[in-house]
């Protein structure tokens, strides 16, 4: 089941946050703004612990498609 | 490429550094020492979630797990506390007397509370640690009355959680919060969003002294009026937590001053963080940095200075603050500029500032329009901050060597350091 994950990149400021607490999920493109790389290489909670502890909160996670929840 | 690194100090500058410092490739031994019980945590949760009462799990406080620190090889001490420096020696000395060797020292103490004598009567609170916020939560959940001496973002931060709590708030300041970092015109709109939300909020009204009453207090404002209150929080500013390095080599007792990679004047030692005093290009003055995205960058620029590597591509600086229910938010800055543009933003009050200076961009500052800060990040990296405003660039770097770019910089700071 893969996981969506979403970045904001109006959002964004390149903290790198996410990078440090969900390793292998993000990193940080030329413009130093988030991009998700492989939303699987990370179990769902650590997911949400960058979602929460993203300083603009620029992350957000989303069911598989049909799910309605975000 | 050194054998020993040792990172003084649990806060996110020294985790940067750490987790950089391997990233980078350093695998020689590293060990990071911090004088609190917890590992290292996300501290701006300490004026936000941690007295709010919103549930706080361990995995969101802490930076990383216990195992994170064992995958990477990082020796985590807890409870250490650091008393002195043998420079010569290349050793730190600890509370308990034992010494530390290191071939690279890295200070990331941070700072401490500000707490003058005057104000501090038996159960004032400050707050700066996991413990502080974790005495005053229960607090706000039970008194009436909230005194806050200090409307700046710690102080703002309390009295919104407590006036979201329905709770008589004051926060008493000395001049106008806001005002140095953001300007009088965007400072009284935020003002206004506090007053408007039933915080009582006295402004140019320094505080004479606190006395217990108890169980309450009574705050003596200098103009002769009183205030009651069942809790009084202070929060009117930082030091760096270097009065241990007074003796040293360093001679450091209100901050660090480093040069651009985080150099120190002693060889081997470096400075990152709160503790560290940063040349500000736009004032000339060597200050702490304060924010919790400068901490850690900056730990991660001086991890590639201990290696000798290039240092990161300067970044327009970020904070953020949660209160009056929403973010608000600053990328780059508002010192140095010339004009200032309001823009009403939906839903009302929120509002974006654009701060220039000869007519270019240098911050944007944004009241619940988190989406203003990102699109301006774009526009401030073509021409970032450092550039100053035609102050003299730092020397280059010399490569492989700790030379400390700024010789006399231990006498400048005394005269020159912002507090």
């Amino acid at each position: 089941m893969t996981i969506h994950v979403d970045i904001d990149r109006d959002l964004c400021i390149g903290s790198g946050t996410c990078v440090r607490l969900a390793p292998g999920v993000f990193a940080l493109d030329e413009e130093e703004i988030s991009v998700v790389v492989d939303p699987d290489a990370a179990d769902i909670s650590k997911l949400r612990l960058a979602a929460e502890a993203c300083p603009t909160e620029a992350i957000r996670i989303g069911a598989p498609p049909g799910d309605a929840r975000g | 490429m050194p054998d020993r690194v040792v990172i003084v100090g649990g806060g996110v500058a020294g985790m940067r550094c750490a987790l950089e410092l391997r990233e980078q490739g350093f695998d020689g031994h590293l060990c990071m020492l911090s004088a609190e019980s917890t590992p290292p945590y996300d501290r701006t949760l300490v004026s936000k979630a941690l007295i709010s009462g919103d549930p706080v799990d361990a995995e969101r406080l802490l930076l990383q797990s216990l195992e994170a620190y064992d995958d990477a090889a990082i020796e985590l001490r807890l409870g250490v506390q650091a008393t002195a420096l043998e420079a010569a020696d290349r050793r730190l000395v600890l509370a308990d007397g034992s010494r530390v060797a290191y071939d690279r020292l890295v200070l990331a103490v941070g700072g401490e509370p500000a707490r003058p004598p005057r104000l501090m009567a038996d159960g004032v609170v400050t707050l700066r640690e996991l413990g502080d916020a974790q005495r005053l939560a229960p607090v706000l959940r039970t008194v009436r009355r909230v005194v806050i001496i200090g409307g700046g973002f710690i102080g703002t931060e309390v009295a919104s959680v407590a006036v979201a709590r329905g709770l008589d708030t004051t926060i008493v300041d000395a001049a106008l919060p806001f005002a140095p970092l953001l300007g009088e015109r965007v400072a009284r709109r935020i003002c206004a969003m506090h007053r408007a939300r039933g915080v009582t909020l006295l402004t140019g009204t320094p505080v004479d002294r606190v006395r217990r009453a108890s169980p309450a207090f009574r705050v003596d404002l200098a103009d002769g009026r009183h205030v009651a209150a069942d809790a009084v929080v202070v929060a009117v500013g930082m030091q760096p937590a270097t009065r241990w390095l007074e003796r040293s080599a360093l001679r450091a007792a209100r901050g660090v001053a480093v040069d651009p990679g985080g150099r120190t004047s002693v060889a081997g030692v470096f400075a990152a963080g709160d503790c560290a005093l940063v040349l500000d290009p736009v004032t000339g003055r060597y200050a702490s940095g304060e924010h919790w995205d400068a901490a850690g960058r900056h730990g991660v620029l001086i991890a590639r200075s201990v290696l000798g590597l290039q240092a990161p591509e300067p970044r327009a600086r970020y904070f953020w603050s949660d209160q009056l229910g929403m973010k608000l938010q600053m990328i780059g800055r508002a010192h140095g500029a010339d004009s200032v543009e309001i823009e009403e933003a939906a839903p009302s009050p929120c509002f974006i500032a654009h701060y220039r200076r000869r007519g270019r961009l240098v911050g944007v500052f944004a009241a619940g329009v988190p989406r203003a800060i990102g699109r301006a990040r774009r526009e401030l990296q073509r021409a970032p901050e450092s550039d100053g405003n035609g102050l003299a660039r730092p020397p280059a770097r010399v490569h492989g060597r700790h030379e400390f770019a700024y010789p006399n910089v231990v006498e400048l700071a005394g005269s020159h350091v912002d507090r």
